[in-house]
Order: structure tokens, then C-alpha cells, then sequence
């Protein structure tokens, strides 16, 4: 046995390719022309001769080679942008057109398929278009871009925040707060979070969506994927892309409250609505209005006072990549940067309140070729982040809490002390949470590292390859907070109980002021290991194509706390068949199993069979001039959903309260039993059949259509609705809940040149509907009090049919259980004419709140020459969304403000034209539930971003040596129409308001 | 080709290895034990057996709220507390259970689905998980290995008396229950227990008691570790306590409070008169009596040195005191922070258990003397002084000595800034429990609830011989005076009829044991449908503006009135069962008038 070091073999290796090629008797130069579906020449791309690894030529600017090679040997061209065909080389003349069926789709475990072979249904977006988003989580770039794909974005400061992501919908419910509907996010095949990622190192996310592409995924793929593929080396020689971002950001709506004066006037009316005196008189309310005394009757705009109008961010990135004969690398440094939107964030030396954030990411992607047959692959990336926000004991939601809740007549921001302003009730100054609480930063650390070894074994078995990988992450917050409170005073003005003279004020201190306290904690950590092995074959005879895979994997990951360790094992395999380029079958298995269930049901067995017909190819096809194409898809398999609450199948036994012997302080520990065991217990399967289209018609249009129906088996639901109570034990849950979840996709592009004028046309559409069938519900002893047979999530509620006029119509109507009735008070509909409206009067109404059922996009995109302008507009549609924001929605109970939603409340002047119910101070369980009134239509329709741009001609960008350059001005989310209209529909809770941002950027590449 | 078979072999072990993963994949999956503790390690020792004990303890009822939020055994009826719905006290809470629930009327079956802010509910009220948790105990000790027999016969024994404590609270609430005898299995049939008759539930508890009694220590010894156990006092007590209910007009009459299923099948209903359940009633209390005085080992508490008043916060308020035949341990001290001590919140500054003008009407003056009472020196002018020192203990009344200086109950005064202020929005606020609301004394002091006490026994005792022998005799006579005379009042008068002296005893009742639960049972078990009808008032005292202050009283009516007062329904004595319960469909009877 010899040992050789890799560069000794390297060298070897390239010795004899230099004596080897020139010396072949029958080698021949071939020439050809390769040009992409618009018949433009494609540069850079990468011709190889698959008999003779190591043999790299690129095409040129005209999209022109030459090869030397062997008749009857195989061609293999890849182009920068992942499009990949093969040939037979028989002409001396080569000519290429690429077309979208070439281009390369990830389709898990590391391998792709050319998209004309897949049988399965996954959808893809790449970098070009991802890179059109001005985001920091590159999670925030996929609205809309993927068919079948629901992105949903919260609130929350641009560096933190996480959108809600869902694959055709959900087909699946926890049980209480647990989370099951959560999908598998896989970068370069090993689960990792994409915020982790910056976009600058993305080449493409894809989504699988059918029981083909997931049944590989066995136990974690039910609820969908999303494969993320990280860039590589491709292309000729060192290529250097840098980018550089400015922009501005801006709330992207943010509610209005409204003054002193409404305030105090509002109030009144509330206190004569619940039949009190006024609490404000004339002379009070008029001091409001004229601001005479600014510190005993203070108007306030907390909003004003607490936010600036813009914040700002950069974002920078630099990457390299190359391709050289026996080496290939990517690497790019990104680093973004944001600050926010309070306003008094300097009042204090040494350091700033602003809530802002920064990130740091740097990615290397390494393949080796080690020797002719073996390939050694490093994937090093990390991130470094932080972020700042005012010391506040929560988050920056207590900051937005004050700002939503705090009444402008409340007190003033300071006192004529120069003391902050509060009172006993009101405890948050915003300003005060901003400026004079210190501060706090959060980190977060993590690295990631893959290492995979691939040899080909074709001296064993022709057509075989064998490899191992190992991959490790490793990731870790920690919180530093300086943080601080600060004393506050009440200034009471004392009145004359005749003329309401400020005869004198009273002061009161409230609070402490505490010096700076430093505290330091790890929030929170993940590691997470995978290693594994995996075999490949692939061969043809006559026009048959077969290649098979075989997987071996493990999988650790460890999370902060108990039950958070997550192991899988998994064994998969695929075959795919393929005849005359026309007929493709997939045959994918696998058996999974995890360590969050018990023994005996943690392993499954997930198979799917897919089938594909290239009909355009076939001869009586050819005389159709309308489709350029046309294939059809079927599949038809199982997947797993293993995310289940961990340890139910026991019958714990936990340390409960303690009860107190004795005269002294002597507890004596107690137990508390638990949920009685839950089995059998298993996984969730999902059974997924699916049918689609791939058609592209004219020339200048490409179509593709999904339909699909799963049916989920194994939910996990409560017994409780059938169990008594005198059990006296939380009953075990049960496996046994179905849903159906049927929908369709619908893709479309249009887009054709006219000389210098180009112009494209994308929309896409995504509907999934889906419907309980068993969830061992409770009795309910009306029909439309059923959930099961509705949505998951749906909104039941009363439905409102106006407010009460006055005492007679209240003792008419029946009889409203939840509080005492007045006029101006909501009026509900009597579902089941018992003359009660109580909990059995709720009706569905609308639709899910956690999903909206259809999802739609569209972008237009013309270009003239150099210069073009793209705009991306995304919605949703039969979604609803509970509007119970105290402050914004829900004026002055529990001591809020009262914002301009509530303009139309009702009054006995304006009875009849009233949308909302009473002002009121209590906390009025009748108005204040669900309801008709407060159930609202999601739905919107929003202009994702809006880009100008300038593709600089090659004669200017070569004069100054550069390969490309782009200059583009880009607005982010700048409107949308919907229904809620005072605060973005996707963000109606208290958080850190959404935002639109104005963006000017270069893009250099040489 | 070395190298060939080199990569051949290692190829073949990482599959091997990923195989041998596979096969014996369970290592791999196996995790860490994420439950430390089942039933079988519970119960291999004595020390962690007694735990389980300990749990089943931790259900008891403890009748104060101590914590916001929705678990009742910390709050009661939703932030109120159970005698806001007598007519006692009032509360100005909105959002509690008394205001949403019972003033407004809006109470029903529904109401028991899931929200905790009821008077006693059968989830969150932990009364079945008590019960569970005893069986598993009774069911499993025996497993324990090396544990005293006598000891173990005592642990048995306060495993079932706290069965009998949850279904005697159920069966004040409700009536006749489903009668579990065992901790059911996930497997059990548990669909269709039916709810036993009203007779044969009271007859369940009392034989628990009773089983109970003779294996349980007649007092505890070691009183500075254990006190709070279970005694043999506790059992007959307890049992005194049902028995009396059960001989009470609720159930014991010649027709049902309201006729329905329930009643016919007599669950809510003994189907009749009989006298014989007073002198059932009356042997189990003179039992208990009889042997208290005889051994001296119960009686009513009195320090030397100290005052009436004293004398009965001690009584009521301290632990390891000899009249505190049953009681619970939820906690060591009461919060110490005001924000964690809900009844103390809620009673100062939200507005709960605002004492009635109602309540404090019927203490008497301090000779015992009714005010009503023409020849007793009430002064209407001046109503606060020279009265029962119960009153000041319970109520917090103007005038009095309070967190150092005098309580100023007056519009305007500290304690009623306002007219409309919910603190003392009565006129009055409760001193009981709550000592002086002073946040260096009354919070972080030790506590527990006095679940049962001996006067109360005495009482109950005087009560079934009355209404047994038809009129009161001198026995009845001196149970009476002997919880009066702990206070200092004269003894009641001679002569009184039936009648009379029973009004007496729930008066008195009614002044002793404030905030300790019994008010609400009185008036249902007597069917006091005047009183739930009756108006309630509070206190609007005025003070001069000139010195010496001058004060001046006007009753006022309480708002809301109470639902009940204008749409008054006997179905209101007992709680409906939820409607998602009887929606299970296995047979459960509701409770008349909520059907």
C-alpha cells in the first residue's frame, strides 16, 4: 500500500494530462455554438468530454468552442446559470440551444435532475431573481417567488425577523401552543435555518412539494422542503462580484391616536355610554385643545415623540469565485447593516438606545478534485451578528406597547421638574423606556461545515460512485444588557369643585433611578451533527437511462433544554428510468426513524412512485405548432411528519407543589401525575397524490400546472371532548386526526424581445384548501358549531347584526349572556333561536387565520436596452384576521389610548351609520370577543418592490475593465390595498412596525 | 488496485456501520429519559410514596385567592372570592367571576365549560384530581416496602379523608356525584358512571369519615412538624359538617326545591322529610364535642392577656391552634409583594369582598345585644362603636384603629378618596385575612385557611338539636353561648322558639365565620330565597368640613343589583354541570333549572 500526499498526485495527474492529449491518434477538434432560449450566445459556459475527466474548455463571448474529443464520446455542457445538457458527439459542427427543460433542479440529497426528466413537483427560484429583494433574512426574498410556496411576514426589526413558511398550506394542527406545521430547511442538504444564510450566497431555493420529491425526506418531509443551494466555483478564471446597498427605511404604515383633546373627549362619551358623569368638564376638555398647560392637561403624540420618520442600513458584499482545472471556490463576505426607527436614542454619553443590527456573514465553498476520480467538497460559512435595542426588561415590544397603549392626555414626556412624566397607572414612558433605560445587545455566533468525499468506482461496476460527508454546526446567542429604570412623577392638578381653577398641583415620585446593571446570559445554543454515506449508479443501454441512489444518514441536533434532542436515521433510495428521453419513471423510498417517539413506532416506511410523459416528443406530436413543449406528470406516495410532543406515551410523574406541615417553613414536596400515557403513539402520514403540466407554447410562454390531494393520517388530538371529567387526570391524546388538503399551482411566463426591447410577464398562483375530517372533536350540539368539516384555524365567532338602540330593544332581543347589555352595544344573531346568545350562536366566519388559501404573484419586467424597470406585486386572498389589538383596535379598556379606527364607534347621534360598537372604560365582554366585527378580511394586495435599473452597455463597463455593472434604484413593500388599511394586514399586533425601504445599489463584476 | 479495495473497504464499513446503525438503530434513537419519574419509582420508597400523599394534600380547597389567573385552587371565582355572591359582600371587580358570572345572571351550564371563574369547578377546582390522586396512593402503598403498619393504616386513612373533602365540597355544590372508587386506567370505561343519589353520596363521605377516623391519631403529637395532618377531630368533624347539610331543608324536605330529573331521581333531593337526619346530624357534632371536652384537647382558642378581638384574629388567622380541626396549607406565608397577592390587590384596590351594610347590621353590640334591639345603646350617629369585636376584626369600619392611626372610611377620607372608587366602595373594606393591609404586616405573614373550626360544631350541633327536638334546649343553649362568650357576649336570651334561635345561630354563624365559606351553604342549604332577594347596601359616610369633624351616614344601594334579586329561581342553589360534560353523552343528569 502506497501513500501519497494529494499534491504529489496532483501533479502526477497533471503530467499526464499534458503528455496524454496531444499524443491520442483518434481525437479530432469539435466546434459548436452554444446559445440560450433567446438564441444569445452563452458565455463561460463549461464543456467537458465525460471520458476525459479533467478536461475543462469554456465557451467564449460568442458562445463559441472547440474540443478535441472522439467520435460516439459524450459531451456535457454546464452553464454558469445551472443549465446542463449532454450529447453524443457525432457532427464536427455543434449547435446548442438551451432551453429551460436543461436547466438543473436540486431535488434533494444533493443531486439534480435536468428539469425535462423530473416526474416530481418542485418549484425553484434562483439568485437573480432572490437577489431583487432588499432583505437581510434572505427568508424575506421568497414572497411569492415559488409556486405552491406561502411566505408570510411578520413584524418584528428586519435583522430578527422570521416569516412564517408554509408549503401548500397547512394540512396538519398542534395540539395547545406545539408547533407541527413547521417545514424542513435544508442548506446543501443538511437542515439549517435559512436566516443564517446572507442572499449573496444563494444560488437557487427550491421547494418540493409532492410525495415523490419528499418521500426521501421520510419523517420530515410531509409538511414540504426547501432546499437551498449555496453558490460554487463556476465559470473561467477569477470572477469578483461586488455589491454595495444604501437604504432608507420607513414604517410601513403606522396607526394614528388620537390627540389630547378626542382622547379626553372620548372618555367622556365612554363614561356616559356606561352611564357615568363625565370624567373631563368643559374647561378641562378646552385645556386639552388650547395646550395652555402642557403639564397638567399635556398632549402628547407618542409617536412623534418616540420614532424619526427614516431609518437607514448598508449592505456590502464581496465574492470571488473560480474555476481552475483541479480546484473550484466560491467565497463572499457579506456584511449588512440597519438602524431603526426610534427617535431620541442620543440623551446619553457613552452610548446609543437606537434599535439597530448588524451581520456579518462569509461563506467558502471548496471542491477539490483530489484525484481523476475522486472529489473533495469543504463548505466553510458562518455568521456573525448583533443587534442593539433600549434596556427594556422584554424586547423593543415594550417600547411599541407604550407608544400603542399610552393616551396622549396621559402626562407629559417630561414634567416642569424636568423629571419623566408617568403616573401610577402608567408606569411606561416611552420615551423614558428609550432614552433611560440603557441598553442591551444580543449576539449571535455560528459556524457551519460540511465535508464531503466522492469517488467514482468505475473499475468496479461501470457508472458507480461512492461518498461520505460529514457535516457540522454549531450555533449561539448570548444577551449582554446594561440596563436601567428611572424614577417618573405624577403632577395632579388640584381644582376648584366649582369653577375647576388649578388651584394647586400635587406631586407625586414614582420608581426608583438605578444605575446601569450589567447581566449576561446565553439565550440560547443548537449544534447539530450529520454524517452519512451514499452510493450512485447510473447506466444506459439504447435509449434506457437508469441511475439509483442509495443513502445513509444521521442526524443529531441538541437545542437549549429538556426533550430537545432530535436523532434520525435514515436509509433512502431512488431509482430513475428514463426511455427515448420521452417516458420517465421515479421509484423514491425510504425508512426513517426518530428518536422523539416511542420504540416500536419511530421507524416508517415511506415510498412514491412518479411517472412523466414528454408528450411534444412524440412523432404525432410534431405536426402541433402551438406547444413547444408539453409534459405531463403524475406521483403518487407517502410522507412523514414526526413532530410530535415528546414523552406523551409515558405517564409521568413530576415534582409538584409543596404543601406546608407544621407550624414552621417546612415543605414537604409533593407529585403531580401527568397526562395519562398517549398510545399507540406514531407519526403523522401524509398520502400525496399529484398531477401536473409543463407546457411552453408560441415561443414566448411557459406554463406550468399542479394539482394536488393529500390526505394527513396520525394527527395528534385531544380526548378530552369524550372523555369525563371525573377521570381527574388530563386524558391522553390520541393519533387519530385527518385532514384533506387539495389545491393547485398555477405558473406562467410570457416573454418576448423586439430588438432592443425585452419584456417578460410572471404570475403564479397558489390555492390550498384544507378541511378537518376527524379530530375526535367534542360534542357540540349544533351543526355549525362543528369544527371538524371546516378549516384548520378557522375563525368561529357571533355574528353581529347591528348595535342595541336603547333599553326596549335590549329587552326584546335575546337575551346576550357575556356582560350587561347596553345601548350601543354589540347585537348578535341567534343561531339556534333558544332566545340566548351564548357560546352556541358562534358561527365559522371567514376563513383560516393562520393561512391564507390563495397566494398569488406577479411581476412585469421591461427593458429597453440598458435600462429597465421591474415591479412585483404579491397577495393573498380568503384569509382572516382577529383585529383585537388593545389601542389599535380596541380603544381605552384597560387604560388605552384610542386610535382613528375607532372614528365610527357608536353614539346615540350617530346610531345609525355606526360600524363599531359603544366607547367604553370596562373591559365589555360582550363587544370585546370574537365576532363578525372583529373578524376581518386579510387579504391584501401589496407591491413587493418596484426597481429602476441600468444594465451598463459592455462599451462603457469595458472601458473601465469591468465584466458587468448594474445601478439600480429599488423600493421595498411601498403600498398595499387591503382592508385593514391602518396597520399593515400581516402585522396587526404590537411589534415593531413593518417597513417599506428605498434602496440605491451598484452592482460591479470583473 | 490496493488502493481500489483500500476505498472498496472503507466504503463497505461506513455502510456496515450505517447498517449496524440501523439494525440496532434503537441505541442511536434511544434518548435521554425525558421522564424521570413513573409510578413504579414513586412508589419504592416510603419518603417518595408520602410525596404522592403530599400532592393529593396540595388539592384541598384553600377558599382565598392568592394568585390572578385561572387556576382556582389561587383564584377563586375568578378574583373574587366565594362570599361575594352571599349577601355579605359585594364585589366591583367586572371582569370577575361574582360581577360577570352571577350579578348580570349570565351564569349557566355553558359557563362550566372552561373558564375558571366560577363558584367551584370540576376540572379546575382539582376535586377529581384530588381524588385520583388518593386512589393512586390507597391503591399503590402497599408496594412500599417497610413501612410501620400503624403508620401506613394513618396514611391510608388522610388519603381517604381527603376523597371525603372534595366530594363533601361537591356535594354542596352539586349534590349527588358520580362516586369514583379507584384511580381509572386510560383503558377503563369511565363513560358511564352515573351520579349517585344525594342520600347515598352524603352516606359515602360519612362512611370514609368514619373509616378515616379510627386509624387516624386523634390529635397530632409533633405539632411543630406535622400540624395540619389529618386527626381523628378532622374526620368527625368533617363528617359533623355533611351530615348537617344533608339534615338541611336543600335535600331534607317533603317536596324538591325544584322538580326535574334530577330531583325525581333524587339527586338533589331525599325524596322527603325525615327528622332522624337532625339527630344524625346532631350525634356526629356531640360526638366530636363530647370527646373534645373530655380529653381538653380541642377548645375554643383564648390567650391569656389577650383581647376579645385578639383572641378571635388568632383564632381564625394562627396555625397549630387547638380549634382548627381541618386545615389547608397552600402556602407557608401569604405573598410577600402586593402584585403576587391577589386578594390583597383585589380586596384593596380592585374592589372584591367589599362587606355589605347587610353584614354589618347583623353583628351585634358588644353585649350581644342585636342592634336592632331597642334597649342595646345602638347609635345610628356613631354605629361603630361598642360592637361584637368580631365586626372590627372582619370589617374594616371607620373610625378604627388602623395601620397606626384611624381608618378614614369617609368620602374623601384615605381610605375613600372618592365616591366612585372601588376601594371601599361599600363604605367598608375586609379587615379579615387581611389583618391591616399593611404591607410589612399582612403580607409574608404565616398563613393557612381554616377550612373547618370547632365553634363551628358547637354551632351546627346547636342547630340539629333545635330543629330535632323542635326547640332549643339548655345543651343548644350552651353551644351557642360558648362561642359567644370567647367574644365576650352576653349569653343569647332564654326563651327563644325555634325559629328564633335558629336565625340566631346563622347570625351568629354569619359573624364568626366571614370569608371562611360557610354564609353561601347556610343560605342555600335553608333555601334562603329572601335574602338572595333581598337589597343590598353599602355606606356613604360624609365628614364635616369643619372641626370637630361631624359625621354623617346614608345607606346606599349597591349596583349592580343582583340578577337574581329581580329574576329569582331556586335553580340558583346548586351549580349546573358544564354543558360539554353532559354533551359526552354518557349520562350525566344536570343539576334543575340549568337544563
Amino acid at each position: 500500500m502506497k501513500k501519497y500526499s494529494i499534491q504529489k498526485q496532483l501533479y502526477l495527474w497533471l503530467i499526464l494530462l499534458l503528455i496524454n492529449y496531444p499524443g491520442i491518434a483518434q481525437q479530432k477538434l469539435f466546434t459548436g455554438t452554444i446559445n440560450d432560449e433567446n438564441d444569445n450566445p452563452v458565455r463561460n459556459a463549461r464543456i467537458t468530454i465525460k471520458e476525459q475527466p479533467g478536461m475543462i474548455i469554456f465557451t467564449d463571448d460568442n458562445g463559441k468552442f472547440n474540443i478535441p474529443g472522439e467520435k460516439g464520446q459524450i459531451l456535457e455542457v454546464m452553464t454558469r446559470d445551472q443549465h446542463y445538457r449532454s450529447l453524443r458527439l457525432e457532427e464536427d459542427q455543434i449547435v446548442l440551444s438551451l432551453n429551460k427543460n436543461d436547466a438543473l433542479i436540486p431535488v434533494g440529497n444533493r443531486l439534480e435532475l435536468r428539469k425535462e426528466e423530473l416526474t416530481s413537483a418542485i418549484g425553484i427560484v434562483r439568485a437573480d431573481e432572490l437577489v431583487k429583494s432588499s432583505v437581510i433574512n434572505p427568508a424575506n426574498s421568497l414572497y411569492g417567488k415559488i409556486p405552491g410556496l406561502t411566505v408570510l411576514q411578520n413584524g418584528g426589526t428586519n435583522w430578527n425577523n422570521d416569516p412564517d413558511i408554509f408549503v401548500r398550506g397547512v394540512e396538519t394542527f398542534g395540539i395547545g401552543n406545539f408547533i407541527n406545521t413547521n417545514i424542513l430547511t435544508l442548506v446543501d442538504g443538511f437542515e439549517r435555518p435559512l436566516s443564517s444564510l446572507s442572499l449573496a450566497e444563494i444560488e437557487s431555493v427550491a421547494v418540493l412539494k409532492d410525495a415523490a420529491a419528499l418521500a426521501v425526506f421520510g419523517l420530515r418531509g410531509a409538511n414540504g422542503v426547501l432546499l437551498v443551494t449555496t453558490k460554487r466555483g463556476t465559470g473561467n478564471g477569477l470572477s469578483v462580484d461586488v455589491n454595495y446597498e444604501h437604504g432608507i427605511t420607513k414604517a410601513f404604515r403606522l396607526p394614528e391616536f388620537l390627540d389630547a383633546h378626542g382622547y379626553a373627549s372620548a372618555v367622556n362619551q365612554a363614561h356616559v355610554n356606561d352611564g357615568l358623569d363625565p370624567l373631563y368638564s368643559q374647561v378641562e376638555l378646552d385645556r386639552f385643545q388650547s395646550g395652555s398647560s402642557p403639564y397638567l392637561y399635556p398632549d402628547v403624540n407618542w409617536i412623534d415623540e418616540s420614532l424619526r420618520d427614516f431609518g437607514s442600513g448598508n449592505k456590502f458584499s464581496i465574492s470571488f469565485q473560480e474555476q481552475a482545472n483541479t480546484v473550484r471556490y466560491f467565497a463572499v463576505l457579506n456584511y449588512d447593516e440597519e438602524q431603526g426607527l426610534l427617535g431620541p436614542v442620543n440623551e446619553n454619553t457613552g452610548y446609543n438606545t437606537q434599535i439597530s443590527g448588524n451581520k456579518f456573514n462569509f461563506r467558502a465553498n471548496i471542491d477539490m478534485d483530489l484525484t481523476r476520480s475522486t472529489k473533495f467538497t469543504l463548505n466553510l460559512a458562518g455568521n456573525l451578528g448583533n443587534s442593539y435595542r433600549p434596556g427594556t426588561e422584554n424586547d423593543e415590544t415594550d417600547i411599541f406597547k407604550a407608544i400603542y397603549t399610552i393616551p396622549s392626555a396621559a402626562f407629559p414626556v417630561k414634567t416642569y421638574n424636568d423629571a419623566w412624566g408617568g403616573t401610577s397607572a402608567y408606569d411606561n414612558n416611552p420615551v423614558g423606556l428609550i432614552s433611560a433605560s440603557g441598553y442591551s445587545e444580543k449576539g449571535r455566533r455560528e459556524l457551519m461545515t460540511d465535508f464531503l468525499l466522492e469517488r467514482k468506482l468505475d473499475n468496479l461496476i461501470k457508472g458507480l460512485s461512492a461518498g461520505g460527508f460529514v457535516s457540522f454546526d454549531k450555533s449561539f446567542d448570548y444577551q449582554d444588557s446594561y440596563s436601567r429604570l428611572f424614577q417618573y412623577e405624577q403632577i395632579t392638578p388640584i381644582l376648584d369643585p366649582v369653577t375647576y381653577a388649578i388651584t394647586d398641583t400635587a406631586e407625586t415620585s414614582l420608581g426608583t433611578t438605578t444605575t446601569l446593571a450589567f447581566n449576561s446570559i446565553p439565550v440560547s445554543q443548537w449544534r447539530r451533527t450529520t454524517f452519512g454515506a451514499n452510493l450512485r449508479h447510473s447506466t444506459d443501454w439504447e435509449d434506457n437511462k437508469l441511475s439509483s441512489m442509495l443513502l445513509l444518514q444521521s442526524e443529531e441536533l441538541i437545542r437549549t433544554g429538556r426533550n430537545n434532542t432530535f436523532r434520525h436515521l435514515l436509509a433512502a433510495g431512488n431509482i430513475h428510468y428514463s426511455k427515448a428521453g420521452k417516458y420517465f419513471a421515479d421509484l423514491a423510498m425510504s425508512i426513517n426513524g426518530t428518536n422523539t417517539l416511542p420504540e416500536g413506532s419511530r421507524t416508517g416506511f415511506f415510498p412514491a412512485l412518479s411517472l412523466a410523459w414528454k408528450m411534444s416528443d412524440e412523432e404525432w406530436f410534431n405536426a402541433n405548432q402551438i406547444f413547444d413543449n408539453l409534459k405531463l406528470r403524475a406521483s403518487w406516495g407517502l410522507s412523514g411528519n414526526d413532530q410530535v410532543i415528546q414523552n406523551i406515551n409515558l405517564n409521568a410523574f413530576t415534582p409538584g407543589g409543596p404543601y406546608y406541615f407544621g407550624a414552621n417553613n417546612n415543605p414537604t414536596g409533593g407529585y403531580s401525575e401527568g397526562r395519562l400515557a398517549s398510545n399507540p403513539l406514531t407519526y403523522e402520514t401524509s398520502y400525496k397524490s399529484n398531477f401536473g403540466i409543463d407546457a411552453s407554447m408560441l415561443g414566448m410562454l411557459d406554463l406550468t400546472l399542479d394539482l394536488f390531494y393529500n390526505k394527513r393520517k396520525g394527527i395528534l388530538v385531544e380526548t378530552a371532548g369524550s372523555v369525563s371529567r371525573v377521570l381527574g387526570v388530563d386524558p391522553a391524546f390520541s393519533s387519530s386526526g385527518i385532514v384533506n388538503n387539495k389545491g393547485f399551482e398555477l405558473g406562467l411566463n410570457i416573454y418576448d424581445n423586439k430588438g432592443d426591447f425585452t419584456y417578460h410577464l410572471d404570475g403564479q398562483l397558489s390555492y390550498a384548501r384544507n378541511q378537518i375530517v376527524e379530530m375526535l372533536e367534542e360534542y357540540r350540539p349544533e351543526e355549525y358549531l362543528k369544527r371538524t368539516g371546516q378549516r384548520i384555524n378557522q375563525s368561529f365567532g357571533l355574528e353581529a347584526t347591528g348595535f342595541f338602540r336603547d333599553a326596549t330593544e335590549i329587552a326584546d332581543s335575546p337575551k346576550q349572556t357575556f356582560a350587561i347589555i347596553m345601548p350601543g352595544d354589540i347585537k348578535y344573531k341567534d343561531q339556534n333561536n333558544d332566545k340566548t346568545i351564548n357560546e352556541y350562536d358562534e358561527i365559522p366566519i371567514g376563513y383560516s387565520t393562520q393561512v391564507p388559501e390563495f397566494y398569488f404573484s406577479g411581476l412585469a419586467g421591461l427593458k429597453y436596452t440598458f435600462v429597465g424597470i421591474e415591479a412585483f406585486f404579491q397577495g393573498t386572498a380568503n384569509y382572516t384576521t382577529y383585529l383585537n389589538t388593545i389601542g389599535i383596535f380596541w380603544p381605552l379598556i384597560a387604560n388605552s389610548s384610542i386610535s382613528n379606527y375607532s372614528d365610527d364607534s357608536w353614539t346615540p347621534a350617530t346610531a345609525n351609520t355606526a360600524t363599531l360598537p359603544r366607547l367604553t372604560m370596562s373591559e365589555n365582554a360582550n363587544n370585546y370577543r370574537p365576532n363578525s366585527i372583529w373578524f376581518a378580511d386579510a387579504s391584501f394586495f401589496k407591491l413587493r418592490s418596484l426597481e429602476l435599473y441600468f444594465d451598463l452597455p459592455s462599451k462603457i463597463i469595458s472601458k473601465l475593465k469591468l465584466d458587468r455593472m448594474k445601478v439600480y434604484a429599488r423600493g421595498m413593500n411601498l403600498f398595499s390595498i387591503d382592508k385593514i388599511k391602518i396597520v399593515d394586514p400581516e402585522a396587526t399586533g404590537i411589534t415593531y412596525p413593518t417597513v417599506s425601504s428605498y434602496n440605491f445599489g451598484i452592482q460591479i463584476g470583473f | 488496485m490496493k488502493r481500489i479495495l483500500i476505498i472498496i473497504s472503507i466504503s463497505a464499513l461506513l455502510i456496515i456501520l450505517g447498517c449496524e446503525k440501523l439494525k440496532i438503530g434503537n441505541a442511536f434513537l434511544e434518548k435521554a429519559p425525558g421522564v424521570d419519574v413513573t409510578i413504579d419509582t414513586v412508589f419504592s420508597d416510603l419518603e417518595h410514596a408520602e410525596r404522592v400523599l403530599w400532592g393529593a394534600y396540595r388539592t384541598l380547597r384553600f377558599g382565598i385567592t392568592v394568585k390572578s389567573g385561572s387556576n382556582p385552587l389561587e383564584s377563586k371565582l375568578g378574583n373574587d372570592q366565594l362570599e361575594d355572591i352571599s349577601d355579605l359582600a359585594h364585589s366591583k371587580i367586572t371582569y370577575g367571576g361574582a360581577y360577570v358570572l352571577y350579578y348580570t345572571g349570565s351564569y349557566n351550564a355553558a359557563s362550566e365549560n372552561s373558564n375558571g371563574m366560577t363558584k367551584y369547578h370540576l376540572t379546575f377546582d382539582q376535586g377529581f384530581a384530588g381524588i385520583r390522586k388518593s386512589y393512586i396512593f390507597l391503591q399503590n402503598i402497599d408496594r412500599v416496602p417497610d413501612v410501620d403498619p400503624e403508620y401506613k393504616k394513618q396514611l391510608k386513612a388522610e388519603a381517604r379523608m381527603i376523597i371525603a373533602m372534595h366530594y363533601a365540597d361537591m356535594y354542596r355544590n352539586y349534590g349527588g356525584m358520580p362516586w369514583i372508587n379507584r384511580a381509572y386506567s386510560a383503558a377503563d370505561p369511565i363513560a358511564d358512571i352515573p351520579r349517585l343519589t344525594a342520600r347515598a353520596l352524603c352516606d359515602s363521605i360519612v362512611a370514609l369519615c368514619d373509616k378515616a377516623a379510627a386509624d387516624l391519631p386523634w390529635k397530632i403529637e409533633n405539632l411543630e412538624e406535622w400540624d395540619g395532618r389529618f386527626t381523628r377531630a378532622s374526620a368527625m368533624g368533617l363528617k359533623a359538617r355533611v351530615l348537617l347539610f344533608d339534615a338541611s331543608p336543600l335535600f331534607n324536605s317533603a317536596t324538591p326545591y325544584l322538580d326535574s330529573e334530577a330531583a325525581q331521581q333524587k339527586l338533589t333531593w331525599h325524596g322527603g322529610y325525615d327528622a332522624n337526619l337532625w339527630k344524625r346530624a346532631a350525634d356526629a357534632a356531640h360526638n366530636l364535642i363530647a370527646q373534645a371536652e373530655s380529653t381538653g384537647d380541642y377548645k375554643l382558642y383564648h390567650k391569656d392577656g389577650n383581647s376579645f378581638r385578639k383572641d378571635f384574629q388568632e383564632a381564625y388567622y394562627q396555625r397549630g391552634i387547638s380549634e382548627a380541626l381541618i386545615s389547608v396549607r397552600y402556602m407557608f406565608r401569604t405573598p410577600t409583594s402586593t402584585g403576587q397577592y391577589q386578594f390583597y390587590q383585589a380586596s384593596w384596590g380592585y374592589g372584591c369582598s367589599l362587606p355589605t351594610q347587610n353584614y354589618v347590621e347583623m353583628f351585634p353590640m358588644a353585649s350581644g345585644k342585636p342592634i336592632k334591639d331597642l334597649t342595646s345603646g345602638y347609635d345610628s350617629t356613631n354605629p361603630y362603636i361598642n360592637r361584637d369585636p368580631r365586626l372590627y376584626e372582619t370589617v374594616l369600619t371607620n373610625g378604627d384603629a388602623f395601620q397606626g392611626r384611624t381608618a378614614e372610611l369617609y368620602i374623601g377620607g384615605r381610605e375613600r378618596l372618592t365616591i366612585s372608587q372601588a376601594r371601599a366602595g361599600t363604605g367598608y373594606t375586609i379587615r379579615k385575612f387581611m389583618l391591616d393591609h399593611n404591607t410589612a404586616t399582612s403580607l409574608g405573614s404565616i398563613t393557612h385557611w381554616p377550612y373547618l373550626r370547632l365553634p363551628e360544631i358547637y354551632l351546627s350541633y346547636a342547630e340539629a338539636i333545635n330543629e330535632y327536638n323542635n326547640g332549643p334546649d339548655d345543651e343548644a343553649y350552651r353551644c351557642v353561648n360558648i362561642v359567644r362568650k370567647r367574644v365576650g357576649l352576653d349569653d343569647l336570651p332564654a326563651g327563644l322558639t325555634k325559629e328564633e334561635f335558629r336565625e340566631k345561630i346563622l347570625t351568629e354563624r354569619a359573624c364568626e365565620f366571614g370569608w371562611e365559606e360557610v354564609r353561601w351553604f347556610d343560605l342555600i342549604r335553608w333555601k334562603k330565597e329572601a335574602d338572595f332577594k333581598k337589597r343590598l347596601y353599602g355606606m356613604n359616610i360624609y365628614r364635616s368640613t369643619t372641626t370637630p369633624y361631624k359625621y354623617t351616614y346614608e345607606r346606599f344601594l349597591l349596583s349592580p343589583r343582583r340578577y337574581w334579586a329581580d329574576n329569582w329561581s331556586a335553580k340558583w342553589y346548586l351549580s349546573a354541570f358544564a354543558s360539554n360534560e353532559l354533551n359526552k353523552g354518557y349520562g350525566l343528569i344536570q343539576n334543575p333549572g340549568w337544563e
